[in-house]
């Protein structure tokens, strides 16, 4: 898909439960043609595992690398972000790896964020997608990737 | 000590060769290009890249004795990268010599020394304890940049963002830079604003396709979000640039890649998704900090 062809969508971000696909198509049902924008999620592409996830339920969805929220924040691409957090602390919501990221993109581009409760533990979609053979390679000299903790007032 | 891919072109009698960078750093192999149509192929594939593609440009024009079918044929390819400027300085530097070849040349060894220049200038403005969060690779310069910042008795460490889809980062830059023992961590393009947030960084240095007078400048993607960021952290935010031209950013057209070329450094065999590959990023000046022109002029916001 070229990006000229793609309408303001939603983003999600982390891996949503049960409850949150509901909602996701619920609010794509709602909005009607509207596309889901379904980030990578580096470094356990998550976000094969829901972009395949999103079609079974019949959701409208395109991929991109987690490098191209920027461009598609700054082409106003997208009009809300569902972030899906593991857990709220006292003042964060913590999200996987990336959730600062996303949400601050967010937050300079004036993007509403709704945070809903999303699945506590990941499952990686590495064992059917591994990145080729020197980044696997390398993996361990990767920097560790960690959940994030945002704040409140940013994802608010 | 040099990175191969400081020259990742070079011409050899009446043969190019080129450099192989979507087989490193597993393997160091070279393609050899005997014509245009070679070259467009080599270019289209994206087996070479940034200073490669202006390489491959010039001894493209000597190989062929064309410039001007030269440049629009590779604008065609690539129409993000300016061409026609490349094609300009060949043509006035073909006025001052015998041979096209020779100019060639001329002009090539004097961007190898202008980049040397312009990172003496870079390391003087950069902090004692330099931090640096890089994307992509620039082929070769941020090994100079790190014996500038060891010349004038100052310290370099890079964090290179691996630059999905095509991991340029996680395949040559940091290749490069672990080959000549330079402190070099890799992270995923995801993890900048953390990195920024719990200081790991303290600048940011990227490359550019193009820039304009105005301080605009469009680089490969994933640069806009790590200015937005670097923006919000107040980290200072450095772009190599090359031929400033009085343009609006605003028309210059954005390459977009096929979608399937985002899944191919993954293994399986899909399905894949639907996707979208917008290879390049437009990035405003306010959010730009410093540019560092291959003149060698400095300019800060």
């Amino acid at each position: 898909m070229r990006l000229s062809e793609l309408q303001e969508g939603l983003l999600l971000w982390g891996l949503p439960s049960l409850q949150g696909i509901a909602v996701v198509k619920e609010k794509a049902r709602a909005d009607q043609g509207v596309y889901v924008l379904v980030p990578e999620m580096r470094p356990y592409l998550l976000g094969l595992t829901i972009a395949n996830r999103l079609q079974e339920e019949g959701i409208k969805n395109v991929y991109a690398t987690d490098n191209m929220l920027g461009i598609l924040f700054y082409k106003r691409k997208i009009k809300e972000v569902i972030f899906f957090y593991k857990e709220l602390t006292d003042h964060h919501a913590v999200g996987i790896c990336g959730s600062l990221y996303v949400c601050l993109l967010a937050r300079v581009h004036n993007v509403p964020i709704k945070p809903l409760q999303g699945e506590k533990k990941i499952r990686s979609a590495l064992a059917a997608s591994l990145l080729d053979e020197y980044t696997r390679f390398h993996y361990n000299d990767m920097l560790k990737a960690a959940d994030e903790a945002v704040p409140e007032a940013i994802v608010q | 000590m040099d990175s191969p891919l400081a020259f990742p072109v070079q011409l050899q009698r009446n043969t190019i060769s080129v450099l192989d960078e979507t087989k490193l750093p597993l393997e160091e192999t070279y393609i050899r290009v005997k014509t245009l149509e070679d070259a467009l192929q080599v270019l289209g594939q994206m087996k070479t890249r940034a200073f490669g593609q202006v390489l491959l440009f010039f001894y493209t024009c000597v190989l062929t004795g064309e410039i001007e079918a030269v440049a629009a044929a590779f604008n065609k390819t690539r129409p993000t990268f300016d061409f026609f400027s490349l094609a300009d300085t060949l043509k006035g530097a073909v006025q001052k010599t015998s041979t096209l070849q020779e100019a060639a040349m001329r002009i090539i060894q004097g961007l190898d020394e202008k980049k040397k220049v312009r990172m003496q200038r870079l390391a003087v403005i950069l902090p004692n304890d330099a931090r640096i969060l890089t994307l992509c690779n620039v082929n070769g310069e941020l090994i100079y940049l790190s014996e500038a910042l060891t010349e004038i008795g100052k310290t370099g460490a890079f964090f290179v963002s691996e630059t999905r889809p095509y991991l340029q980062g996680a395949r040559l830059t940091l290749w490069e830079l672990r080959r000549a023992h330079i402190p070099a961590q890799v992270f995923c393009d995801n993890q900048a604003a953390v990195l920024m947030k719990q200081g790991l960084v303290n600048c940011v240095v990227t490359g550019s396709d193009r820039s304009t007078e105005r301080g605009d400048v469009i680089n490969k993607i994933g640069t806009y979000a790590l200015a937005r960021l670097a923006h919000y952290f107040t980290i200072p935010f450095y772009v190599l640039t090359q031929f400033p031209q009085a343009i609006d950013i605003a028309e210059v057209p954005i390459e977009e890649r096929p979608p399937k070329e985002v899944f191919m450094w993954l293994e399986g065999n899909g399905p894949w998704p639907e996707a979208l590959y917008p290879s390049f990023d437009v990035i405003p000046a306010e959010f730009i900090s410093g540019w560092i022109d291959l003149s060698g002029e400095v300019r800060c916001a």
